[in-house]
């Protein structure tokens, strides 16, 4: 089942947003207050290409303890994976910070993953135009197939990551910027429909 | 049966052999940083033989691979997209897939819908 735990409304799955100094809700990239069904992990480390599977590894295996949704603990790792490497690939040093929140417990209702990391400026605006594409398509899957077409051309680089996480993953992309950090954020939420 | 390809790094192996009609594509592992330097290079060299030896299916089984980032996907993607432009005759290409690896349903979903006419997709 591909639509277990659907996405927020269209207007809402890809923004860049710009907090306040000092914005309580989004300074350490905390989507929600969390809740006591909440299962969170934070790990903050130096990116390394080498070292991403090994992250995904550990915190499929943290959440199959918990979960026993294959389908969510997937579409978490597919998001995990892509933004680590992603950190790895254009941070411009220090620790890159990896947050994961899964809401419901066994029957998960809200799932975030988010890193947060120094990037390399030249690469904003590339990642602004990215997220705002996703997030105003109204057909994540023909976008995606559309990246893939493009990605063929292309010499360095997929350009896939975060279309992946968008179609494959089924998740809303968020970018967000807190002083010299940017965070890249992949929610799925759940319908006033399903929560009934 | 023929050995075409065989690589081993520390978390990811592919081996390709050739069996009467078909090329068999064994992935296990992790396809990500390390598995990137050699698949490209693998699956063109497994195109041309694929096209000289006439065989009428490629097999990719990656019933053991346990993740595939977004690099290596692009290089099945390219490979796709050489493969659908040959002049028909040409070899399909059948993914074997577990359905224990999740990730894999709603990555070949993809890949079948950007090279509908040449891919299959097997879950087991």
């Amino acid at each position: 089942m591909l639509n277990r735990l659907p996405n927020a409304p269209a207007a809402d799955q890809g923004t860049v947003r710009t907090p306040a100094v000092g914005d309580a809700d989004t300074e350490r990239a905390v989507p929600w207050p969390r809740e006591a069904d909440s299962r969170s992990v934070e790990l903050a480390c130096e990116p390394d290409l080498a070292q991403v599977s090994s992250v995904r590894e550990f915190v499929e295996s943290y959440y199959k303890t918990i979960i026993h949704d294959g389908d969510v603990i997937c579409r978490m790792a597919v998001a995990a994976h892509e933004l680590l490497e992603n950190a790895a690939k254009y941070s411009t040093g220090g620790l890159s910070r990896l947050q994961i929140e899964i809401r419901g417990g066994a029957n998960p209702r809200l799932l975030s993953v988010s890193v947060s990391n120094h990037a390399d400026p030249a690469r904003i605006d590339e990642l602004k135009v990215a997220i705002a594409e996703l997030g105003s398509t109204a057909d994540a899957a023909e976008t995606y197939q559309n990246y893939m077409s493009r990605a063929t051309l292309r010499k360095d680089g997929s350009g896939l990551g975060l279309a992946r996480i968008r179609a494959e993953a089924e998740m809303t992309l968020v970018l967000e910027f807190q002083g010299d950090q940017v965070c890249v954020k992949a929610v799925a939420t759940p319908t006033p429909e399903e929560e009934s | 049966m023929t050995q075409l390809a065989s690589i081993v790094e520390a978390k990811f192996s592919a081996t390709a052999i050739h069996v009467g009609d078909d090329i068999i594509l064994e992935m296990t592992g992790n396809a990500d940083v390390a598995a990137k330097q050699h698949l490209a290079p693998l699956l063109q060299s497994l195109h041309e033989r694929a096209k000289q030896l006439g065989v009428k299916r490629v097999q990719v089984d990656i019933r053991k691979l346990a993740f595939m980032n977004s690099s290596c996907l692009k290089d099945l993607i390219s490979w796709l997209d050489r493969a659908r432009l040959e002049p028909a005759g040409g070899y399909r290409i059948v993914f074997l897939s577990s359905a224990n690896q999740h990730w894999q349903k709603r990555s070949l979903h993809a890949l079948s819908c950007f090279a509908r006419d040449l891919v299959t997709v097997e879950a087991s």
